[in-house]
């Protein structure tokens, strides 16, 4: 199998919303929220782009406990400074690392903050005093635990649903990834078996691989499958 | 912003050799806070030493607690700062391990973009030092699981060739 990340029509709409907030012009909120039911690859495609296209990017995974204080701690260590102690400092710090660039924070599981107003606004307080772009990473029903907050929910200029794969998503994976050449029967089988997600079709090209090893096949097609 | 600050404290420091806190201040116009973060961040990674930590009670008008005001000594020398260089395989592999936490090699390698050998070797290395650990298998393939997360930075480990 190849090494390859695939580039889904999911991955494609998260790299759009990223570049929409990244380029946003002066007056335009740069928020972005990315959401969907799990599995779908939401995290996996957050760190790709963060590897490749966000260097000074900061990624902060929220928990369930988190208080605003915690919060603003894992963000300042993750801009590389000190953590300070006092609330107040915590804040001031990230305010003085993210004002004037255009470092992405991408804070994942947002679902886990989204009871919590404090937290919530505290982190619209840091997007409006430094319009730094962010992008919230949620769960299936994040959207609708988010509107809840008009004030914050106003500032999404990008609100993207990740979607089960379609089948010419399925195709196209399949054939990014896999080594021995598959036929549209293959496809179509492996498409037809439910709801997919990208980590299912990595699995599935690893199989057909050994199947074509094994009974030394040219080609895979749908009745090897079975 | 904070680069400015660093700029000012760097230049003071050019000129001197031990310092007070206070001293500091006084020459770059900094606020108290911030240029005591300047200033612990470079003791922080070994340019400064910490000779002493005396408080100076409030004067006049001012209330609150005692100010700090530290006296440092420049230990190393400020010009091999390293600049910002690109990132390397094994940091790309370091964040995809903070980032997702339970990964296989080729997930490294597909994620991170790096060689699957690049993969194999970082993780024995960190594996032998006790930043992962091996938790299952997905198919043929060992499951990493990052048990000691040191921070945005990569762990510094020495290799014996």
């Amino acid at each position: 199998m190849k090494k390859e990340f695939a580039v889904t029509d999911n991955v494609k709409r998260f790299c759009a919303a990223v570049n929409g907030i990244l380029q946003a012009p002066a007056g335009v909120d740069r928020m972005a929220l990315i959401y969907g039911d799990p599995g779908l690859g939401k995290t996996e495609t957050a760190t790709w782009w963060v590897i490749h296209y966000g260097e000074s990017a900061v990624y902060v995974r929220t928990k369930k406990l988190m208080s605003g204080r915690w919060l603003l701690e894992e963000v300042v260590a993750e801009l590389g400074e000190q953590p300070a102690y006092r609330t107040s400092d915590l804040f001031r710090q990230a305010v003085d690392v993210l004002i004037g660039t255009n470092r992405v924070v991408i804070l994942d599981e947002i679902d886990y903050l989204a009871y919590d107003a404090r937290v919530i606004e505290t982190i619209r307080d840091i997007h409006d005093i430094t319009n730094s772009p962010f992008v919230f990473i949620g769960m299936a029903q994040a959207d609708k635990k988010l509107k809840r907050y008009r004030h914050l929910w106003r500032r999404f200029s990008e609100v993207v649903r990740f979607d089960n794969l379609t089948r010419e998503d399925t195709a196209a994976v399949i054939r990014q990834i896999a080594e021995v050449p598959v036929n549209d029967s293959a496809i179509e089988a492996i498409h037809g078996s439910g709801n997919l997600t990208v980590a299912m079709l990595y699995r599935w090209v690893q199989k057909m691989e050994r199947i074509a090893k094994s009974r030394n096949l040219e080609q895979i097609t749908a009745d090897d499958l079975t | 912003m904070a680069q400015k600050q660093t700029q000012a404290i760097l230049s003071f420091l050019s000129r001197r050799k031990r310092f007070y806190l206070d001293e500091a201040v006084k020459e770059t116009g900094l606020d108290r806070r911030k240029a005591l973060r300047v200033l612990e961040k470079l003791c922080g990674n070994g340019f400064l030493n910490l000779l002493a930590d005396e408080h100076i009670p409030p004067r006049g008008s001012q209330t609150g607690p005692p100010r700090r005001n530290p006296r440092y000594e420049i230990v190393k020398d400020l010009g091999r700062r390293t600049p910002k260089r690109p990132e390397c395989a094994r940091d790309k592999i370091w964040r995809v391990f903070r980032y997702m936490r339970k990964v296989t090699r080729s997930d490294l390698a597909r994620i991170s973009g790096c060689s699957v050998s690049s993969a194999e070797q970082y993780t024995r290395h960190l594996e032998k030092h006790g930043y992962i650990r091996a938790a299952g298998k997905r198919g043929k393939e060992k499951i990493w699981l990052l048990v000691k997360d040191t921070g945005p930075k990569k762990p510094k480990i020495k290799e014996v060739i």
